[in-house]
């Protein structure tokens, strides 16, 4: 059941219908009840997952609090976290690192490795001290199997979660109206934008070196940044929305990626929720940069190689945190990373999206010589065709343009509380695009649900 | 009470832009706007030009006929109208559409349902036997007749599907124009300007060019068929995929008879019948010749067959069946299932004698 589809919405509806006529006690509940639901309109096996790590994190959890010495909780936090790792690296990770040489091909349980990474951070937190161990077994389960975030995020703290959860209440006018219009525009986003660039970004990574030269591989680069960010924080708005509508607070997750200064910058912007808990739960507790800016990339690095393969098990994701994490500790060491000026802003910023589609290549191509070609092809090819119609170019161009301007002036959230009319005539016009401009025909995927 | 008034402005903030939404989209779906960008050459294209060519011409009296049909419809109006029967021939067969597609297309060419004196409807057989395609389900349709669905045929159109799969895409699709004109929106949009000319061209010439519409003379002269060895000779200068045809056509296995194809066309004959019902317009329902070769031994007819019984019905006429079989020679076809140049002549011919013989005289203008 994609976020993408009539039953989605048809479910979404139910949801809320009952969630708000049900009584207060009957709400957790009805809510656990539907994201189950949702995880089993997948492959229904897989909640036995689900419920597994549940269980382990909720028992962790409460070991870890009344633990009688430190050394017992951290027992108990190497336990937890690595039945987590456990999971997540068998699921993930069998396949990649026995080659395939045994018969057992494992498939990926949906969203695994999201709702790990949130589940180890609450088990982390609860041996920090900054969460208290939840005790009823339903709250936990509804944290770990929220349905708006469940299968791609964005990575929602415990700490945020529970604040929403013990402390509910409803929906201000504003959060519903800026919830819904989130909903219309992350699925415009996605049905929209994101789907008709998959459409040119797959024609061309199908087949690269039946497509050589230059401004081809640019473009099938771009289409495919255009496609990941489209799809991705297309996703990520409808859980946002999904979740305004029912009481609760996402973080948010993406902060106009592409208008990043530097590469620095862009990480301060991109799947925000992964950046910062690899922040928090990886790249601190190794020591960042506290013994030295040599010491400090070292660990940057290997913050960026695990958030590489975090992405999936192929040499390709590797390199891919592996040359983020480079150019980051190049930024560090030339003070790029640094530098708030405003001068030669267009060029910086530019300078940053051509870095960023490098980089998308190898997320995108299905080999690491499909991604050599193409990175060999963008540098040293010659000539090719443009890939993205003009159409979509000028449907970029006014997309840049709103988000300059929401840059500088937050016009979205304004537009929520603002003048009905104007509501009403974005709302109208993202429908339209759903409609018109939108692949509809087969539901494409979100390119993070195989995450 | 003033949460709930806020409530309500926070609903009702919503449902102004979802207002906002149907009534662009019933302007640019339900109003015909759309066909100025619509592309002439796709089926919803071509299917819109027809009857637009057909609703603005001229009529000064009621001596009409209109022909409806697939490709296979073989008439071709010049040739029928040179034969001066008194009558005068217009069609809007257009190849892949079905009796449903009919029903829908009589009703927005004819709304008063009294323009034409005859409707010429055809069948592949009397009998209404089930064949390899599935017309109930063919969701190709919407295609065809997405410009004139209105909301009020939605559920009928919708449940005339069997699949239910098939039954929501038909009524979300129908709900949603915008869902079957994307990909012609999206074309569009790829050569605006090129679009807008061909659009303009086609609007201005594209009644002429039909009506003066020359068809391709080549046969399968030379064809036979050997039904016991089940071996076709073929004659010289076919291509492979060409001899894969006509193999496939002429040596494929009947289907089996679930009685669905005449429960179908019982369905949507009828819906046509009960439109002309009182309105002086005569149904003709001819047999269409059926291949350039035909095995000795067919299924018997079958009298119980409801287009039998619908022949019944007042201001219904079933043309005898056998009244084209001189034409179903590999001679005067140009692939296995369409007629050539002289075929379509003498086809054209024989229906518009056997019209002036079903319809009698014709009438004089001041009585239209």
């Amino acid at each position: 059941m994609l976020f993408n589809t009539v039953q989605f919405f048809l479910f979404l509806a139910v949801v809320l219908v009952l969630f708000y006529a049900a009584p207060k006690p009957a709400r957790r509940p009805i809510l656990l009840a539907a994201s189950y639901f949702f995880y089993m309109s997948f492959i229904p096996k897989y909640v036995l997952v689900l419920l597994a790590l549940t269980g382990i994190d909720y028992t962790s959890a409460i070991w870890i609090e009344r633990a009688p010495s430190h050394r017992t909780k951290k027992l108990f936090l190497i336990a937890g976290v690595s039945a987590n790792l456990g999971f997540l690296g068998f699921f993930k990770y069998f396949n990649f690192l026995t080659g395939n040489a045994f018969a057992l091909h494992v498939v990926l349980p949906l969203g695994i490795s999201f709702h790990t990474f949130q589940s180890m951070s609450y088990v982390v937190d609860v041996y920090r001290g900054e969460q208290a161990a939840v005790t009823n077994i339903i709250d936990y389960a509804l944290y770990i199997a929220f349905f708006p975030q469940l299968v791609a995020g964005p990575i929602v703290r415990a700490r945020n979660f529970f604040a929403d959860l013990y402390k509910w209440r409803p929906p201000t006018n504003a959060e519903v109206s800026h919830g819904a219009l989130l909903l219309i525009l992350g699925l415009a986003k996605k049905v929209a934008l994101a789907d008709q660039f998959a459409r040119i970004a797959d024609g061309y990574f199908k087949n690269v070196a039946g497509q050589p030269g230059a401004v081809t591989a640019w473009s099938g680069a771009f289409a495919f940044g255009m496609q990941i960010y489209f799809d991705f924080s297309g996703y990520t708005d409808m859980a946002i929305g999904m979740a305004e509508l029912l009481g609760f607070h996402f973080p948010v997750n993406f902060k106009r990626p592409y208008l990043a200064s530097s590469l620095t910058d862009f990480w301060r912007r991109w799947h925000i929720s992964l950046s910062t808990w690899l922040r928090d739960y990886l790249y601190f507790p190794l020591g960042a940069n506290r013994r030295g800016e040599l010491y400090g990339c070292r660990n940057l690095m290997i913050t960026m190689l695990l958030g590489g393969l975090w992405h999936g098990a192929s040499w390709n994701f590797v390199i891919w945190g592996g040359y983020h994490g480079a150019v980051l500790c190049a930024e560090r060491a030339t003070g790029l990373a640094r530098w708030k000026s405003a001068m030669f802003y267009p060029l910086r910023a530019l300078a940053t999206f051509g870095l960023v589609l490098i980089g998308w290549v190898f997320f995108r191509a299905a080999t690491l010589r499909d991604s050599l070609y193409v990175i060999g092809q963008m540098f040293t090819g010659r000539g090719g065709a443009w890939l993205v119609p003009v159409w979509l170019m000028v449907l970029i161009g006014v997309c840049l343009l709103l988000a300059a301007i929401e840059e500088k002036r937050q016009w979205f959230a304004k537009l929520a509380t603002g003048p009905a009319w104007a509501y009403a005539c974005a709302a109208a016009v993202l429908l339209l695009c759903v409609e018109l401009i939108g692949v509809t025909d087969v539901p494409v995927p979100f390119v993070y649900f195989q995450f | 009470m003033r949460g709930k008034i806020l409530r309500l402005r926070t609903i009702s903030r919503l449902g102004a832009g979802i207002l906002l939404y149907v009534l662009i989209e019933a302007a640019l779906f339900r109003t015909g706007l759309y066909t100025w960008i619509l592309d002439p050459d796709s089926s919803t294209g071509t299917i819109e030009t027809l009857i637009r060519n057909e609703k603005w011409r001229a009529v000064h009296d009621r001596n009409q006929v209109l022909a409806v049909g697939d490709s296979r419809m073989g008439i071709l109006p010049r040739l029928a109208n040179e034969h001066n029967v008194g009558y005068w021939f217009s069609s809007i067969a257009i190849g892949g559409s079905t009796p449903r597609c009919w029903y829908y297309f009589l009703r927005d060419t004819d709304p008063t349902a009294r323009r034409y004196a005859a409707v010429v409807i055809p069948v592949n057989d009397y009998d209404l036997r089930d064949a390899a395609d599935n017309f109930a389900d063919r969701l190709l349709d919407l295609n065809f007749v997405i410009g004139h669905l209105r909301l009020g045929d939605l559920a009928e159109f919708s449940r005339s599907f069997r699949e239910p799969s098939a039954r929501r895409t038909a009524f979300r699709d129908g709900l949603i124009k915008g869902l079957v004109y994307e990909r012609d929106f999206q074309e569009f949009l790829l050569h605006p300007l090129a679009r807008l000319e061909h659009v303009r061209i086609i609007r201005e010439g594209s009644a002429g060019w039909a009506y003066n519409f020359v068809p391709e003379n080549h046969s399968l002269a030379g064809l036979s068929v050997d039904w016991a060895a089940r071996k076709i000779h073929f004659p010289e200068g076919l291509t492979e995929p060409q001899r894969d045809l006509i193999r496939a056509i002429l040596l494929q296995p009947q289907a089996r008879q679930t009685g669905a194809s005449a429960a179908y066309h019982r369905y949507w004959f009828g819906r046509i019948l009960d439109y002309y019902r009182g309105s002086g317009t005569k149904l003709i329902f001819i047999r269409l010749p059926r291949a350039p070769a035909l095995p000795p031994h067919l299924p018997p007819p079958n009298p119980a067959s409801p287009l039998r019984a619908l022949g019944a019905q007042p201001g219904v006429v079933l043309l005898d069946e056998h009244r084209f079989d001189e034409l179903e020679r590999p001679e005067l076809f140009g692939d296995p299932l369409h007629l050539n140049g002289e075929g379509i002549l003498r086809f054209s011919r024989f229906l518009a004698e056997e019209v002036r013989r079903i319809l009698g005289p014709p009438v004089v203008a001041h009585a239209f």
